[in-house]
């Protein structure tokens, strides 16, 4: 779909921009309650039970009846809190994965130029050329709203909960990181846009040559690494200990209510979205189309679909899963994760360095002759 | 610079939205505090002192293990947005580079510094 | 000169970075002061990004304050009484040392301000293609002090595994050497 630059008295290319704006923001501060029904709707099947089903059609208003139950009640301020960092804390979670959200791009728009030339123009607020080394510093200043919750709340369990938390989410930003470096390698590119351009077209016309489908599996697992990663740093399910209600009551945010607890609830929902997104993009081709013969399909849907498929995984993994114990947790990041996402990544250079010289390395490539033009390339040197 | 105004504007709305919302929040909810419900909750039990107490040095060790490895990340982009234009050469120096890190990761192994008790 | 107007980003990130951390040095309760560091840091990576200098604010952003100052944090919080200091901030060399500093800081002015800048005629070149020219002076050039970089940190890596491991030993146990390790226990 092409559209023209002047629709009327509207220059669409000064207009998306804002409406870029309007969509992220949109979709980060008001799509919670949604996600918060599905989520539990989605619990709820999985688990054989009813869910919500009293408020509204089907229980759709549960979540805005909880919102507006939130934003009536007393907020209660303890009496032996450290009141600045109490109330800078919520800010620290939800800006980080606001700002995030803004440099992840959803679509792109065809737009003919009134002269004539016809130009793809993304869709994203902020396209930085290093779009995805942003989002990275980004995401990792979230780990402060949990630490600076669980230290101001002068609770044991709170104090408990927000190390836990920024220990974990440390641990797995690192696999995080370089799982992203893999992508980075395949694209060659730091910029958002870029990767998803990358990422179109098919192989024998019917595979997308999506980032998770590149390099012989090795994408596939760097994918995977990711994945796990991801959902350890939004502290969900399996890896939600830091919030362990079982042991911790509410973890970091014992102490918080009304509003405040809301912020930090939506906050969460902001950074899985957030984390959902640079998955969408970085490994499931972003806008691109699944099929080509589905390619009619606008690519906001394609992105957004992708995103809430991987909200869907989320709740799944949630409602499936029973949660780590701390030492497992651990363990897996940084004994199983890191050291699989270094050989990942030192296999997915070594390929790389294999493929782009003249001589074009078919996909059949096996083992055996990696480690032959290794040698050659050793002796060459 | 233009590349910065967006995420200065998104960091804003944030900042604007929490103020608003629990600006307008204060105007409807009820304020009635007490010192009972005021007590840091801690399952009932009175609270014994209060958190702000020495804690477990294994959270130090791992955010020190932390910042080695993300230096080390922080190195590989600009390496892997390099390498094509260097070959083979590239990917055993970065081999050497990771690997002496990966020496580091084998000797906390050992010396059981991943252990969490 | 340019007027105030084209400076005031500059000024507002310098005042930012300054004054936080004028209350990470002032500042009581030294977890606050950890705290504090948070706005200084990200005043430093603000002064990257008024100079174009786009890795170098993701990298600020990422090892400063999302690596270093969770460390910086994580050894605050093992000091003991963190909330009720009681002890004096200040010692009785903090005249003397008070005026070398205002002294220092204002020789350094003078030199600097006395100092005939020329005007660089660098391009600034878009964020990727920073990336990469850094990247290529890693690999090319600087191979080097690259991989020294990588001693360093192994360095810093056993250095705190020792201590942090020697100081949770028990006494009357040996410190195990790595050659007396058994293989590793099963889990």
């Amino acid at each position: 779909m092409i559209i023209p630059q002047h629709v009327g008295p509207i220059d669409m290319v000064a207009v998306i921009p804002y409406i870029a704006i309007i969509c992220v923001l949109a979709f980060v501060l008001l799509l919670v309650p949604g996600l918060v029904w599905i989520e539990r709707v989605v619990v709820a099947l999985i688990q054989d039970r009813l869910g919500p089903n009293r408020v509204g059609p089907r229980g759709l208003l549960q979540s805005i009846a909880d919102g507006v139950k939130l934003f009536f009640k007393e907020d209660i301020l303890p009496a032996n809190v450290d009141k600045m960092v109490y109330y800078l804390a919520p800010v620290l979670v939800i800006v980080p994965a606001l700002a995030a959200g803004a440099a992840i791009p959803f679509s792109i728009v065809k737009i003919r130029l009134d002269s004539g030339v016809v130009e793809p123009i993304p869709m994203v607020v902020g396209n930085v050329n290093i779009g995805i080394l942003f989002i990275l510093a980004l995401t990792s200043l979230q780990v402060y709203g949990i630490v600076l919750a669980g230290w101001a709340s002068n609770n044991k369990y709170s104090l408990i909960g927000g190390l836990r938390s920024s220990a974990q989410v440390i641990s797995y930003e690192l696999a995080m990181s370089l799982a992203i470096l893999c992508g980075v390698f395949i694209c060659h590119s730091l910029n958002l846009v870029d990767i998803v351009n990358h990422q179109g077209g098919y192989w024998f016309g019917i595979i997308p040559k999506w980032n998770v489908f590149q390099f012989y599996g090795l994408g596939a697992v760097a994918t995977i690494i990711y994945l796990i990663a991801m959902t350890a740093e939004t502290n969900r399910a399996p890896f939600d200990l830091p919030e362990a209600e079982s042991e911790l009551v509410a973890g970091f945010h014992t102490e918080y209510s009304s509003m405040k607890f809301a912020i930090f609830f939506m906050g969460e929902y902001a950074s899985m979205l957030v984390v959902s997104g640079i998955a969408t993009a970085l490994w499931f081709g972003g806008w691109q189309p699944l099929f080509p013969f589905l390619a009619f399909i606008p690519g906001w849907i394609w992105f957004i679909g992708k995103l809430m498929t991987f909200i869907m995984i989320y709740i799944w993994v949630r409602a499936t899963l029973p949660r780590l114990r701390y030492d497992a947790l651990m363990s897996l990041g940084w004994k199983k994760l890191l050291p699989m996402a270094l050989v990942v990544l030192f296999l997915v250079a070594l390929v790389d360095t294999l493929q782009t010289p003249s001589q074009p390395v078919g996909s059949h490539v096996a083992q055996g002759h990696l480690a032959a033009s290794m040698v050659i390339g050793e002796s060459q040197r | 610079m233009q590349s910065y105004v967006p995420f200065v504007m998104f960091t804003a709305i944030g900042f604007a939205f929490i103020f608003v919302t629990l600006l307008m929040a204060r105007f409807v909810r009820p304020s009635a505090p007490n010192p009972n419900k005021q007590e840091t909750y801690e399952c009932g039990p009175v609270p014994v002192g209060d958190a702000w107490n020495q804690f477990n040095i294994h959270y130090y060790l791992f955010a020190l293990l932390f910042v080695v490895f993300d230096v080390e990340a922080a190195f590989l982009y600009p390496w892997a947005m390099a390498f094509r234009m260097f070959g083979l050469y590239a990917v055993v120096e970065m081999i050497i580079f990771v690997a002496l890190l990966g020496v580091g990761l084998v000797y906390a192994w050992r010396r059981e510094a991943l252990e969490w008790e | 000169m340019n007027s105030i107007d084209s400076h005031l980003p500059f000024l507002i990130m310098s005042a930012l970075t300054l004054g936080s951390a004028l209350v990470v040095v002032r500042v009581r309760n030294i977890v606050h002061a950890g705290f504090w560091l948070l706005p200084c840091f990200l005043g430093v990576a603000g002064l990257y990004a008024l100079l174009q200098a786009h890795f170098f604010v993701v990298v600020q952003v990422l090892i400063y304050v999302g690596a270093i100052l969770v460390l910086m944090l994580f050894a605050l919080m093992l000091t003991q009484d963190v909330m009720n200091p009681n002890k004096p901030q200040t010692n009785r060399m903090s005249l003397p040392i008070g005026v070398f500093c205002i002294v220092f800081a204002a020789g350094v002015a003078a030199i600097l301000t006395g100092h005939q800048w020329v005007n660089s005629n660098a391009v600034i070149l878009p964020a990727n293609v920073q990336t990469r020219q850094l990247g290529q002076a890693l690999i090319g050039e600087y191979a080097l002090p690259f991989e020294i970089a990588s001693v360093l940190l192994l360095a810093a890596l056993v250095g705190a595994i020792v201590l942090a491991k020697s100081e949770k030993e028990p006494a009357p146990l040996p410190l195990p050497t790595l050659a007396a390790l058994p293989d590793s226990k099963p889990e």
